[in-house]
Order: C-alpha cells, then structure tokens, then sequence
C-alpha cells in the first residue's frame, strides 16, 4: 500500500511528466494496437466466414502465347473442374459466377444495381449465412437456375419497407424472382462473402460463356479445406494441375501460368495480386514488422529519456534509501514497478483509444478493401469493422506484453544506473 | 563564447542526447519519405484536368436479355436504337443541356493506350495516347478545351466530320515535336494504316482523376455504331437543375427506359470522381496522420526530458540571468540546443537513407532537395512546439528564488 502511495505522491508532484509519461505510452500503444487490428480484418473469423482459415479462392488463370501476348481472366468452367475439382484436403467446393452487380426491382419501386453473389448449392456448407426468415435454395434448385433468391435484411427492407419477404416477388435483370430466405446483413469488409443478393447459378449451364480456347468464362472456385488441412499440399496439387495443363496446351504454343492458387482468405484479402502475378504477403508483413518496430522503438526511446530525467531529479532519495541500507533489488524493483504502473495506465487508455479509432473514425483514414479492380460500390470503400471483428482475446494479451517490453525497455537500464549510485556522491550532489 | 558553451552543454547531457538523436535519425528520414509521397502524389493537381465535371451526370445501360419474358420483339440493331431513343428523351428535357454517349468519361480510370502514326510522311515518332470515343456531344458534356482558341463549335463540327482530336502531350514533347505541327494531317490508328483520321485540333488532355497526370495524350474520336450500343450516358445539367433531372429521371419511364435498354440511375459526376479517387485521398489522409502521430511522439519525448532538464539547470539559468542574460537570450538558448540536436540527427541520416533513395522514389535532384528542406521544418517546428513550455519556463526563473532554494 506504501507502495503504491510513494508512486501516487510522486505522479502528483511531477504532474506534467506523468501526464507526458502515460500520453506517451497511450500513444505507442494505440498505435501499435490500431495497426494489429487492422491486419486482423484480413483473417478474423466471423461469421458468414467462421471458417476462414480454411477458405481458399482460385480466381481466374494467366494463359501466355507464342506471340508474347498474356491474357488473365475468371475461369471457363471446364478449367475451373480440371484444376481444382476432388483436390485432397478439401472437404467442399463451390463454383461461383464473377459477376458482381445485378439490376434488382420491387414491384413500383425503381431498379437498383446490388452487389451480389451467385453461386451453387454447395455454398451454404462453406459460408455459414445467418437465416432470419425463409431457407437457402437447394442443389437442385441450383443445378435448375430456379428463379429464386436469398437477400439480406436490409436489402428486403430496401425492397419491401418490412424484413419478412419471403414468397415476395422481385425482378432481377427483368427476370421474376421469388424471394426464399432473409438473411443478416454481412460486413463489406468481408469482400468476398459480402453481398445483397444470393441466387442461383449452375456453372455447367453457363458453358457458351468461354472464351479463348476454353481457358476463360465466368467461374470462380470456392474452396473449403478440411480441419487440419496442409494448405501448401493443396497449392502443390493444383500446381502439378498446371504443369499437366501445361503439356496439354504446349501443342498450341500456349502455356498457363501457375501464380500461388489457390489463394487463402488472407491473400485475397491483402489483395496484392493481379491476373498476372502471384500474392505478396512476404513483402506486406515485412513492411509491417518494420511499421510496427518503429512504432514500438520510438516511444521506448522517448520513455526511456524520460525515465532517466526523472531518475536523475530523484537521486538523491536514492541516495538516501541506500545509505540506509535498501538493497539494489529493491531500487530496481520500485523504479520498474513506478514505471509499470504508468505503462499499464497508458496502454489501457490507447487499447480503449484504438477500439473507438477502429470502430468509429478508420474509414476516415485507411481502406481495408484491396480488391484488384477497385470496389463494386461505396459501402465497400467506407465501411468499417464491427466490434467481433476487433475484439480477441490474443489482442488483449498482446497489450499486456507490449506494455510490458515497452516496460523493459525503457526502465531497466535507468533503474539498473540509478541503483548504482554510490550513496555518499548522491548525497553531495555530484554525479 | 556563447555558443561554445551550448555545445559543451549538449556534449554533457550527451546520455540523453545520443537517444533523441537516434530518435531524430529514424523521424527525419521517414517523414522527408512521407513528404516527398505527398509532394509525388498531389503534385499533378494543379494541372488543367481539361474537362469540367460540375453539373455532370453518367448512366449506365442495362439490357433486357432476349430471354427475359419482359423482351420486347425489336428489329435488328435494336439495342441502339433504344438506346438513341433515351438520349433523345434525356436531351429533350428542360433541365439537360447537352447528352453523349461514350465509351470512356474521366474518373471511370478507363485507359485504352494507342498510337497515330503520320500517313504522308515519314516519322518513326508516333502520337500515344488514352483513346476515348464519343459522339460530338461530349464536347459540350464536359465543356471541353481547344488549346488554338477554336469554338465548343467548330470542335463538335469536327468530330462530327469524323476528325480526331488530340491534345498536348509531354511524351511527344519529350522526343522532340510538337502536337501542334499535326493539326490538318492525315493519321493512321494503331497498326492499321487503313483506319485514317484528319487531325482537327490540339485541345487540353482529358485526364482521368485529380492526381494523376495520365501518360501521353488524349485520342478523342467519333464513336462507332457498335461501340455505340454498349457505351454509356453522361449528360450536362443546366445550372443547379441536377435535383430536377434526378426527380423527373425517377418519375418519368421515357427518360429511363425504352423498349429493351433502361437506366438504373443516373449517378452525378462528382460521386463518381470522390469514389473513384477514395483509395487516394485515403492515401494521402494516413499519410499525414501517420506524419503528424510520429510529431507528436518527438514532441512528448522532448518536451518530458527538456522540463527535467530545466529544472536541473534552474541554478545555472538564474546565475545567467544575474549576469544580464536577457528573457530572449534564454528562451533562444533552449530552442537552439533542439536545433543543434536536429542537425546533428539530419546529416548522418541523410547520408544513410540518400544512397538507397532511388530505389523508392523517382525525382529530380532538386525534388529531393526541397523535399528534404520541407521535412526539416516540419521536424524543427515540431521541436520548437515541443521546447517551447520548458523553454517558457526556464525564462520565468526568479533569479532570487532559484539561488534561495540552492
């Protein structure tokens, strides 16, 4: 109790230091922290992605010729089955169509462009929607491009003033659609699971739409690999895909190039790929380990300084204490122990400064959504991460340990000097 | 003598100094990076964008697929004729001013790079630039510039005689002529030396966003019948009508449908070109943030060690006072020790990150230069900010108090 009195005296009568002393840790830990937060949109799992550590995308393939031209595009559906179908590891797949926007009208009321999903029956085992009202449309009903759609809460709300739709008729494209199921409202930071609209679509159908030899359509792959799954052994085979694609098409002075597919949800959502060339999330975590050094560093070094002034204005108390006969251990222990307390305060302050940050003000500074193509509309660019997609644990712990290297960076080595002060020249004055 | 003794000073309180000069090595370089980034990004906004996008509005066709129980039997060639149908609907309307249909308006980033090469004389040097087509109304539309004084007029007349416009280009410059010479010449388009053009005008380059000063020039051409079908809408509103238009496009069918092609909607310019420039104003925002955030941490470290340091020296400063030492003289004792500890910083760091600058940033010497300076001030500012209270403080010293208390 002593203790804690000493340290709230000495906050008291160095009130501009202590004030600087937890802003400055306030700082760096907001900092730090709002820089971990926003890596961990890109593979939090959330629902409808609850399983995002096994999500796995092959987006479209890169076909070079002879005459040194390159071409990348989505899928034919053929290519789409060739390279990604009964790979080992993968519990399901689904086929996806890339379109991205589709013209929905309510009777009376005007079209409107929505992003949306299309996909196969298959989808629902992989991300797991959220039903409010009303069911997701079956295999056969994909397989039959039935005219029925699953739409969010705030799109039935948009269509109809109300959220139970079902049974509703809608036009989508000018098509008749029957509405099946409600479902909540995705986050657009979900690129890839975010829509308005899910309706039906049977890949094999859409066949007409291949272009270039075969090599390109309208497909995507969505894959979900098993519990445990090695996602490198699933990259391999789908490498050795290519390499047998490769001797197929050799023939026609052709070949495809293999660019690191499947990719994961992270790679898709860092987004630093193009039709042509492979993911870089190397480069993007070694540029943040350098950020985040830097955001770390230059506060210790602040800290540190600050430490030290603030040793020396207290010399002579320690001077004091060791000739009364205080050990070394116990300078050192209280000088640490001072300056935890300031560094825990400071880092609760910027862990509550960066959830506000995040939850209220990031879309005013960062956009999160990389997709190579630039964003399908507005609430994409300005959304931003719900609490539960913040919040983990491992954040929180991850607080406590920076606060604590931040800790013992900046306080061990004055403590260790101050501690070594020799009582007598303490006492006299001189250093 | 003076300044003898400040260096002594710095030299004794090297233990704390060594770790703000390190402190200061890491700011310095990454805030001149974030100045020159800033300086590179925003540097081309003051250049004619060569449109105005005021009062603007662009439609998108959709198609009802021949499928589709709502599709309409039509003749061949029907998609166009409807589609000529709204544009004449859209221009009839008291709020429109002029309608186009065209395959590339600025902020859609569409980028379609080509060459005109001279048909009657030799030159290995071809005219590059972003294609654009559009029938003649785009002139209007977009309020669109001639560089030789020629009327919205004359430009429209040309582009309706099936003439291309092109307009200045630094790439062309670059290799020794001038855009001007073309007006009046026969051009062939891409590889096809049947597909010819006659150069009407020079006008000001269309770029495609605020920042960026798109490579080479603008080809503005007619727009074909084909293109034609599965272009887009943009159309100018009179003054302050843009309300008006959007009610009567929501109520009236004629003005946002026809047979098989209807409009979604009509999105205003000025939406487009702040979604559309987002990714970069976003950009520039964290970037400044990211510059301000690192101030304020050098302010907070000197600040907490200078108010120490005053505090130590209150004796030394109260003696100087005696002596005669001004107010001022104080005040500019304190501000040029963080000066000196900034220059001490800056030189070594601009020695080390110099070499490898390059490799991150293309610019010329003199960019680097004033970037640099920039980034000093803003790092000195941030260090007189910082030293200004203890520096205060240090002023007010009683001369008498502060001996008392020794």
């Amino acid at each position: 109790m002593n203790y804690f009195k000493q340290i709230y005296y000495e906050m008291k009568h160095q009130k501009m230091m202590t004030w600087v002393s937890i802003s400055g840790t306030a700082l760096a830990i907001f900092l730090v922290m709002a820089v971990i937060m926003a890596e961990g949109i890109y593979d939090v799992a959330v629902k409808p992605e609850s399983n995002r550590d096994r999500l796995m995308y092959g987006t479209g393939m890169h076909v070079k010729n002879d005459r040194g031209e390159s071409s990348g595009m989505a899928l034919s559906y053929n290519k789409a089955r060739q390279l990604y179908d009964g790979l080992d590891g993968v519990e399901q797949l689904s086929y996806i169509r890339t379109q991205d926007l589709l013209n929905v009208a309510s009777a009376g009321r005007s079209v409107e462009s929505m992003k949306c999903l299309c996909a196969d029956g298959n989808l629902w085992s992989i991300y797991d929607y959220e039903f409010i009202y009303g069911r997701p449309f079956t295999k056969e009903e994909a397989d039959a491009q039935a005219k029925v759609a699953v739409v969010t809460r705030s799109t039935a709300r948009k269509l109809f003033g109300e959220e139970d739709v079902t049974n509703r008729q809608i036009d989508v494209n000018s098509f008749p659609y029957t509405i099946i199921g409600v479902i909540e409202d995705i986050n657009p930071l979900l690129t890839q699971s975010y829509t308005k609209i899910i309706t039906p679509y049977n890949p094999a159908n859409n066949n007409s739409n291949s272009w270039f030899g075969d090599y390109f359509g309208n497909t995507n792959v969505l894959l979900l690999a098993q519990e445990n799954a090695d996602i490198k052994n699933i990259k391999d085979q789908v490498k050795q895909r290519y390499d047998r694609l490769n001797a197929e098409v050799a023939k026609d002075n052709e070949e495809v190039k293999y660019h690191d597919q499947p990719y994961t949800a992270r790679e898709i959502a860092l987004g630093d790929f193009g039709s042509n060339n492979g993911p870089d999330t190397e480069g993007h975590d070694k540029q943040n380990m350098l950020i985040l050094a830097i955001l770390i560093l230059l506060p210790a070094i602040n800290l540190s300084s600050m430490t030290r002034s603030r040793l020396r204005h207290r010399v002579t108390e320690i001077g004091v204490r060791r000739a009364f006969g205080a050990p070394r251990v116990s300078i050192i222990r209280q000088m640490f122990g001072e300056n935890m307390i300031i560094t825990l305060l400071g880092g609760a302050i910027g862990l509550v400064l960066s959830f506000v940050f995040m939850l209220f003000f990031s879309n005013v500074f960062f956009q999160f959504d990389n997709s190579m193509w630039g964003s399908a509309s507005l609430d994409m660019l300005t959304a931003r991460p719900d609490f539960g997609m913040l919040f983990r644990w491992s954040n929180f712990f991850g607080v406590l340990i920076l606060c604590f290297v931040l800790n013992l960076l900046s306080a061990t080595v004055p403590a260790w000097k101050a501690s070594k002060v020799q009582p007598a020249s303490a006492l006299s004055g001189s250093r | 003598m003076m300044k003898r003794k400040l260096f002594k000073q710095i030299k004794n309180d090297w233990r704390e100094n060594v770790w703000f000069i390190v402190e200061l090595m890491v700011v310095f370089p990454v805030i001149w990076y974030l100045v020159a980034m800033l300086y590179l990004q925003t540097k081309d906004t003051f250049l004619p964008r060569g449109f105005d996008h005021e009062n603007v509005y662009v439609g998108d066709p959709s198609y009802v697929s021949d499928k589709s129980p709502k599709h309409v039997e039509s003749e061949e060639n029907g998609y166009l004729n409807d589609l000529e149908e709204i544009v004449r609907s859209l221009s009839k309307n008291p709020n429109v001013e002029s309608v186009a249909i065209t395959d590339s308006y600025p902020y859609n980033y569409n980028f379609m790079g080509n060459n005109l090469m001279l048909l009657d004389e030799v030159d290995s040097v071809s005219y590059y630039g972003n294609t654009r087509t559009a029938t003649p109304e785009y002139i209007d539309v977009l309020k669109i510039k001639s560089r030789t004084g020629k009327t919205r007029e004359q430009l429209k007349a040309m582009l309706a005689r099936g003439e291309v416009l092109i307009s200045d280009n630094d790439f062309y410059n670059e290799l020794g002529r001038d855009p001007m010479n073309l007006i009046g010449k026969r051009m062939y388009y891409g590889s096809d030396s049947s597909d010819v053009y006659r150069i009407g005008d020079v006008i000001e380059k269309i770029r495609r966003n605020d920042y960026e000063n798109t490579s080479g020039g603008t080809i503005l051409m007619p727009i074909t019948e084909e293109n034609k079908a599965w272009a887009d809408i943009i159309l100018r509103v009179k003054d302050g009508r843009g309300a008006y238009l959007l009610d009567d496009f929501t109520n009236n069918p004629e003005l946002n449908s026809h047979r098989n092609v209807y409009l979604t909607s009509l999105q205003s310019m000025d939406d487009i070109r702040e979604s559309n420039q987002r990714s970069i104003v976003l950009s520039i925002r964290s970037r400044v943030m990211i510059m301000v955030f690192l101030l304020v941490t050098i302010f907070l470290g000197l600040l907490g060690s200078f108010w120490y340091r005053m505090q130590q020296r209150t004796g030394e400063i109260a003696i100087r006072k005696i002596c005669g030492a001004r107010r001022r003289d104080i005040f500019a004792r304190v501000i040029s020790e963080g000066m000196i500890l900034l220059l001490i910083a800056a030189v070594p760091a601009t020695a080390c990150v110099l070499p490898f600058a390059s490799d991150y940033l293309t610019m010329p010497v003199v960019a680097y230069i004033c970037t640099g300076l920039v980034a000093l001030a803003i790092v000195a500012l941030g260090i007189i900010l910082s030293l200004w209270y203890p520096a205060r403080k240090a002023m007010s010293i009683e001369p008498a108090e502060a001996i008392k208390t020794e």
